[in-house]
């Protein structure tokens, strides 16, 4: 039987400053066009940036990155009319903008708006988590330029890898499983 | 959703209008139609279009015709839609299917009128089971998808369904009043319309009720005054002319023709309100 492999992220928002380093680096270096953005930070509580919940003097402020969660049941793969977006054999979750028509279903049916509308290309685009590095041997950029060190990535369907350690040692929780998604993104 | 998706309104709008015209005119052609008063009107006018059957697969076709095109305006690429084919699990894929499959036998039914043909009740069963089939896919190609936590509700498919039969209901009395003056068939046509109205009714009442349980947190927008509207245009305008048609204070084709205007845009403001809806989770 063939192992399934899935590659995964574990975010420790205990880390996280809300710099958006992340944010600007993986819309950099994808070249996405005005409006797109694969990765986002939200300033948990509230929908201005750095805007804190609580009263004073017991203000929190909580960030929350945000990017296409690699799920293990994605639905935007399952609702996508076309095939475009798929699933690889690592386990990322791609779109094929040649064969995309820009329709959006797959937004609609993906509970973290993960799938964003290219005005440009006027397809669908998404977090690949830098496939292209990946095969490199390399890491994601957003992961690669976080200066807190907040992100991790590895392979989550590896009992033994340093990420999988990490998820069950500091207990970390995917966002969202209600969904059913199985979702590759977990948070502490 | 940033923006109000016309297209979709559009396409949602005229392609059920369309299927519950003609479901509508089945229903007609099964239990009515044994009534000689509306042939009779045909025979003696004369040609094709004083025909029913011809009226009603000619306007249902042009209105498919329409929401299509309007639907593939939301596209992207909208010369890459034959790629919308490929995934049958996917909503959008069966709306495709089903649109070209209630598209082609909607082309049939209408040659058919044109050649001067009674069409044959098996191929309007037909054609109607396609409508009703790309009406419940619409519904719940818009029920099904979990980020959109308005629409993802257990009574999105019946809106969208009750919806798509009352607008046929008036579009079919309309074109009925306009041709025969029969009023036998019209009040009981008109009854069913009634009947339609009060399930209406219980199900805006009950929808509004599950929206304001159960959104996840999501804020919807502020559309009291859209809501209003569509209250009294939509649901209670039709029950005032219901009543002066009943006390006779009114003529059946002004009264129909005032039903017809009042549902047409009650509903088109509950499409509306709908898509505003749609905000993501």
């Amino acid at each position: 039987m063939v192992k399934k492999i899935q590659y995964g992220m574990v975010i420790d928002t205990t880390r996280c400053m809300g710099c958006h380093t992340c944010v600007v680096t993986c819309k950099v270096s994808h070249q996405n066009p005005k409006g797109v953005y694969w990765s986002k930070v939200k300033t948990v509580g509230s929908d201005v940036n750095y805007k804190p919940t609580g009263k004073y003097p017991n203000p929190e402020l909580v960030f929350q990155p945000l990017l296409c969660n690699h799920c293990e049941n994605p639905a935007c793969v399952a609702n996508c009319p076309t095939g475009a977006m798929h699933k690889r054999a690592d386990g990322i979750v791609e779109v094929n903008q040649e064969v995309c028509i820009g329709c959006q279903y797959c937004s609609w049916n993906c509970p973290y708006d993960a799938p964003v509308f290219d005005p440009v290309k006027k397809t669908v685009s998404k977090c690949n988590l830098c496939a292209e590095r990946i095969e490199g041997g390399e890491e994601p950029y957003c992961v690669e330029a976080c200066p807190a060190e907040a992100r991790h990535f590895g392979m989550i369907s590896d009992p033994s890898s340093e990420i999988s350690k990490l998820i069950a040692a500091k207990d970390a929780k995917p966002f969202k499983p209600q969904y059913g998604t199985k979702p590759s993104v977990y948070y502490i | 959703m940033s923006e109000l998706p016309i297209s979709l309104i559009v396409f949602t709008y005229l392609s059920d209008i369309s299927a519950g015209t003609f479901i509508f005119y089945l229903l007609y052609q099964a239990f009515f139609s044994g009534n000689a008063t509306v042939e009779k009107i045909q025979q003696r006018k004369g040609g094709i279009f004083t025909s029913i059957d011809a009226k009603v697969s000619v306007l249902s076709i042009i209105l498919l015709g329409i929401g299509m095109l309007a639907s593939a305006l939301h596209l992207g690429h909208p010369f890459r839609f034959l790629n919308a084919l490929h995934n049958p699990n996917s909503m959008i894929t069966q709306e495709a299917y089903w649109s070209i499959g209630f598209g082609i036998l909607l082309l049939i039914v209408t040659i058919w009128a044109f050649k001067g043909k009674k069409p044959s009740f098996a191929l309007n069963l037909l054609t109607a089971l396609a409508g009703l089939g790309l009406l419940t896919v619409t519904a719940l190609a818009y029920a099904k998808p979990k980020g959109i936590p308005a629409w993802n509700q257990g009574l999105t498919p019946i809106i969208f369904i009750i919806s798509a039969l009352i607008m046929g209901s008036v579009v079919f009395l309309l074109l009925l009043v306009l041709q025969s003056n029969d009023t036998d068939v019209l009040k009981k046509m008109v009854f069913i319309f009634l009947g339609l109205l009060f399930i209406q009714f219980f199900v805006e009442i009950a929808y509004s009720i599950q929206l304001s349980m159960g959104t996840y947190g999501v804020e919807l927008p502020d559309l009291l005054t859209l809501n209003i509207s569509r209250w009294l245009i939509g649901l209670l305008a039709p029950l005032v002319v219901l009543f002066a048609l009943f006390k006779k204070s009114l003529k059946m084709k002004t009264g129909i023709t005032l039903i017809f205007a009042t549902i047409i845009i009650g509903e088109g403001i509950s499409r509306i309100i709908f898509f505003m809806n749609g905000v993501h989770l």
